[in-house]
């Protein structure tokens, strides 16, 4: 009998492994925890906490990078400050926690719905810390029954109804892999945004604001544990559009209430300072990668100057986790920021990618000296100035040209990238049935209008970037056009 | 509490463990703690209703047995004549306790159930009477089991009354047969005279009888979960939004009702037998393949069988045998045809005993017409059954062969189905709206144009529905030659195991549960 409980229970496990909601869009509230708990013991000092502003707007490897801090943060979409709360007693159980900064925001979250909860708590390991989270969530909601509690530890309760919803990313578990570094999500997408209004001086006072009870609380408690465990506790604010005056003014006095230190970021002078430019926020909440570059280096000579805070580049045997993975993204999101054609190629110049070209119009009349210097440094022999009509596909596999091929008609060719996914290429002028590029068998949408790049990753196995250099006939030149679709890096 | 919560699940597990702890002559007293309790956590308030209940019914029981104790004591020394003079004596003293009790609790069960319908005209006469106070619906309190707890009380009553049962001296003994936990809420309705000596037999631990009553408590749980609840989403979308659905749509969801009540009520029976099975009790058989019935009479006697078995023996035995009966049967025999007067006699106590059987399943016009429905298949039956007989044979049909039986069986399924058609919609306007639509408007392509997908249930959830609806076809046949259990048992570990995996995470998986889901109560917990 035991040994068929146990049998069950390992397959319940493994179902419930399965099930368990993938959160596709922000899949890294599964991916942090999971990291987290990898971690060498004793090897984090500063942990952030908070929502997604947290995990999208601070960069731990560029506090690394410039200062030597080591941190992580533990956060999930509006997490509520329970969760924030319990990540706290959970991270000092591994690690020397000194400081800990929790973004304030869900101070102000109205009625969380429980997804909320459980993206926060899901991939918590079961203790008797989660189970008092638990405990204590299911009461506030005035659940006095017990299934929904249990439903937190048995999580088959409340994910089965996802068998058939199942795909093959349940399965493998390898699409759903989003890089974290150290709890930070990069986003290279951005939106022009009105500085003035991310600042919250710039605001009228507000009637009827007032702090959500339940965040007090746990936002008290966890007060109360930092100073019983020896930590540091800062509030800061990662600036957002719809911070005021009134939610600052109340944070602040709750601070002062409290004994505790403050840092709203969100004010003219600090967003000034930080640097942020109209284009550093993916949305008018969330700062992308550049925002989070910006807004994380100030913060690192902030934390350096008033914490005593080991410089772990100098630590024998640090892990530094995937620092050279982010150190590739950041180029990455060089490629995929540029809007100059002139920049683009430059950063087109990287040995780590697989280059897919392709024709769809006669670009013979717009070929600039840039593009030709570009081609030659991609050891592209054809002379593109002379392709009179002609279509033209070409693959560069790490710096080196793998195929070329200029035809008088249209052109399907297929082969591998570096890291053996197939690949075709359609050139063709006139309006065709055939994807232009595709990739792992599926088509990549393209303008029908010049030369359309595809940049591939072998090393990670993804298209870091599609633009497609379209003939401007009012300058005479190519100008550089986006397909990049709103992902995380 | 119901038997699919994990609340349950955890009283379950702490009860057999305290049980088989506990000495064997003390384990019965485990029992009735735990029924108890389990009663208490459905509602504190629910406990002086079964207690006024269990106690009337006990005293009426222990006076009528002294009295008859007392008569048999005193006529041993007497002549045959003055032996059956005392005990007419004897039955006359206890027909008014009886009849008092009797009276006293099905008015609680009747007050309970029914006052609602009355509350305007208590209200009128609580007012004529000057009094400021007045009765609300939601005031009313219909506590879980009353209508099975009442009737296997009444059951020991008049069982004791005819001399059918010794009465049982000790209270907490009758207790725990009323109130025993596995069949307090749905049944089945247990007679005193064996599930009472069953609760009193030596409890001890069976290894095989164990996992037995586990094996019965996941197929139980496999019918509730997977098939049960799941049609329910359907049935009910369609019936609540009929206006949207069409005739075909209407007949799917006419045999899925049949499925679902039958997955729902067996699958809880199962449960219930199970459960009560790894405590060394074994519960009253309450389905047997109903759906291999020749006739309506036959799946009666296959479906709710100790519901059926309760009407039969204190309502239609006794009407069919009472004076005004007897006196129909006596006028019409020679004046009348046969048939005539056999429909005569039969017509009283079947129309009793199915319109009785009706207002126990629920109130309401519905259910009067459902009573009315099966008198009238009933006394069909009865009367012109042989007429059809015959003339099957002057039609030359062969009615020894499957496939004459296997008409028997769909015609009687049928014949059920459109029992359920006058409950299941809610009302009979919209009963009529259905049988009308599906009569007018049967458009087989709502089948195949995504229309079946619109009420709750999709593709793949459908597929799911159908492939376990098949796979309790199969079981059901299968256990009609054999018992599936004992087959299992004699298989190899690695297959054993594999079955009893499969099914487990079967349920864990396609089971309708869970939060966000609100499991819908067993169908049969309000009677």
């Amino acid at each position: 009998v035991a040994v068929f409980l146990v049998l069950l229970a390992v397959c319940v496990t493994c179902l419930s492994n399965l099930f368990i909601n993938k959160w596709k869009r922000f899949c890294y509230e599964s991916v942090t925890p999971k990291q987290f708990y990898e971690l060498d013991q004793d090897s984090v000092e500063v942990l952030f906490l908070g929502s997604s502003q947290a995990t999208l707007g601070i960069s731990g490897m560029k506090m690394y990078e410039d200062y030597g801090i080591s941190t992580y943060t533990l956060g999930s979409p509006r997490q509520p400050m329970l969760g924030s709360y319990g990540w706290l007693v959970e991270s000092t159980k591994t690690q020397n926690i000194r400081t800990a900064v929790v973004d304030v925001a869900a101070l102000y979250y109205g009625t969380l719905s429980e997804s909320r909860y459980r993206q926060s708590l899901d991939n918590m390991k079961l203790s008797l810390n989660k189970l008092q989270l638990i405990y204590e969530h299911c009461k506030l909601n005035g659940n006095t029954n017990a299934d929904p509690f249990f439903s937190y530890i048995f999580r088959i309760s409340k994910y089965h109804s996802r068998w058939k919803e199942l795909t093959e990313e349940d399965y493998t578990n390898d699409s759903v892999y989003q890089p974290v570094f150290r709890g930070n999500v990069l986003y290279s997408d951005s939106v022009t945004i009105d500085l003035a209004k991310l600042a919250y001086d710039n605001d009228e006072p507000e009637e009827g604001v007032t702090m959500n009870s339940e965040s007090v609380q746990y936002l008290e408690r966890m007060a109360q544990f930092c100073e019983e465990n020896g930590i540091e506790l800062l509030l800061i604010k990662v600036p957002r559009y719809d911070w005021s005056i009134t939610q600052h003014e109340q944070v602040e006095a709750f601070a002062e209430e409290h004994d505790l230190t403050f840092l709203d970021l969100s004010s003219s002078d600090t967003i000034a300072k930080i640097g942020l430019d109209e284009n550093d926020y993916m949305d008018k909440k969330h700062p992308n990668i550049s925002g989070a570059t910006k807004i994380s280096a100030y913060l690192g000579a902030y934390l350096k100057e008033n914490y005593d805070l080991t410089d772990f580049r100098e630590v024998e045997g640090y892990d530094e986790l995937n620092y050279q993975e982010y150190c590739d993204r950041v180029e990455d999101s060089y490629l995929q920021r540029a809007t100059d054609v002139v920049e683009y190629l430059q950063y087109l110049k990287n040995d780590r990618y697989d280059i897919l070209i392709q024709t769809t119009a006669d670009i013979t009349g717009y070929c600039t000296q840039e593009l030709l210097d570009t081609f030659e440094a991609l050891n592209l022999k054809a002379n593109i100035q002379e392709l009179n009509g002609q279509t033209y596909v070409a693959q560069v596999n790490r710096g080196l040209c793998v195929y070329e091929a200029v035809s008088a008609g249209r052109q399907v060719y297929g082969n591998y990238l570096s890291d053996g996914v197939k690949y075709t290429l359609c050139s063709t002028y006139a309006a065709a049935s055939t994807p232009a590029i595709t990739v792992d068998f599926e088509s990549i949408s393209f303008a029908n209008k010049g030369i359309n790049i595809l940049v591939y990753d072998s090393d990670t196995n993804r298209i870091v970037d599609k633009s497609t250099l379209v003939c401007d006939e009012t300058s005479g030149g190519l100008v550089l056009q986006k397909e990049n679709e709103k992902n995380a890096m | 509490m119901t038997f699919i919560e994990i609340k349950f699940l955890i009283f379950l597990i702490m009860t057999f463990f305290v049980f088989y702890i506990c000495p064997v002559k003390y384990r019965w007293i485990v029992l009735l703690c735990a029924s108890v309790v389990f009663y208490a956590i459905a509602g504190l308030k629910y406990l002086p209703f079964i207690f006024v209940t269990s106690f009337t019914v006990w005293l009426a029981g222990r006076r009528m047995g002294r009295i008859y104790e007392v008569q048999e004591e005193a006529s041993k020394e007497l002549s045959r004549k003055e032996k059956k003079a005392l005990k007419e004596e004897a039955k006359a003293k206890c027909r008014g306790t009886m009849l008092w009790t009797l009276v006293l609790n099905l008015g609680i069960l009747a007050a309970c159930k029914y006052l609602k319908f009355f509350i305007g005209p208590v209200n009128a006469l609580l007012g004529a009477a000057g009094s400021g106070r007045t009765l609300s619906a939601e005031s009313i309190i219909v506590p879980l089991g009353i209508s099975y707890y009442t009737f296997s009380a009444l059951s020991y009553l008049l069982d004791v009354y005819w001399r059918r049962v010794e009465r049982e001296k000790s209270y907490p003994r009758f207790l725990l047969y009323l109130i025993y936990f596995p069949h307090i809420l749905q049944g089945p309705i247990e007679r005193y005279g064996r599930l009472g000596e069953r609760l009193k037999q030596e409890l001890r631990f069976d290894y095989q009888r164990v996992t037995f009553g586990v094996q019965l408590i996941v197929w139980g749980f496999m019918k509730k979960l997977i098939i049960a609840d799941r049609l329910d989403i359907f049935i009910t979308k369609v019936y609540k939004g009929y206006e949207q659905a069409g005739g075909v749509l209407f007949l799917v969801a006419a045999f899925f009702d049949v499925v679902y009540i039958y997955a729902d009520f067996s699958g809880c029976m199962d449960m219930a037998r199970g459960i009560s099975q790894i405590f060394g009790v074994e519960l009253d058989l309450n389905f047997d393949h109903p759906f291999a019935s020749l006739s309506i009479a036959e799946f009666w006697r296959r479906w709710h069988i100790t519901l059926g078995e309760w009407f039969r023996d204190y309502v239609y035995y006794p009407v069919s045998t009472s004076k005004l009966v007897k006196n129909i049967g006596r006028k019409t025999r020679n004046r009348w045809p046969q048939r005539l007067s056999r429909l005569a006699v039969n017509t009283l106590p079947v129309a009793a005993t199915w319109i009785m059987t009706g207002l126990w399943h629920g109130t309401g016009k519905t259910y009067l017409a459902w009573g009315i429905y099966y008198t009238f298949w009933l006394l069909l039956s009865t009367t012109f059954g042989d007429d059809l007989h015959q003339l099957a044979l002057r039609l030359h049909f062969n009615t020894e062969n499957a496939s004459w039986r296997l008409f028997q069986m769909v015609r009687t399924t049928l014949i059920f189905a459109g029992g359920r058609l006058l409950t299941r919609p809610g009302s009979l306007r919209r009963t009529l709206y259905i049988v009308r639509d599906i009569v007018t408007n049967l458009s087989p392509w709502q089948l195949t144009d995504g229309s079946l997908f619109n009420f709750g249930l999709d593709a793949p959830a459908l597929l799911v529905s159908v492939v376990f609806i098949a796979l309790l076809g199969v079981v059901d046949w299968w256990q009609q030659k054999t018992s599936v259990r004992v087959w299992i048992a004699q298989q190899g570990i690695v297959f054993r195991w594999l079955v009893y995996l499969g099914a487990v995470l079967a349920i864990l998986v396609f089971g309708i549960y869970g939060p966000g889901y609100s499991a819908s109560s067993f169908v049969y917990m309000a009677y």
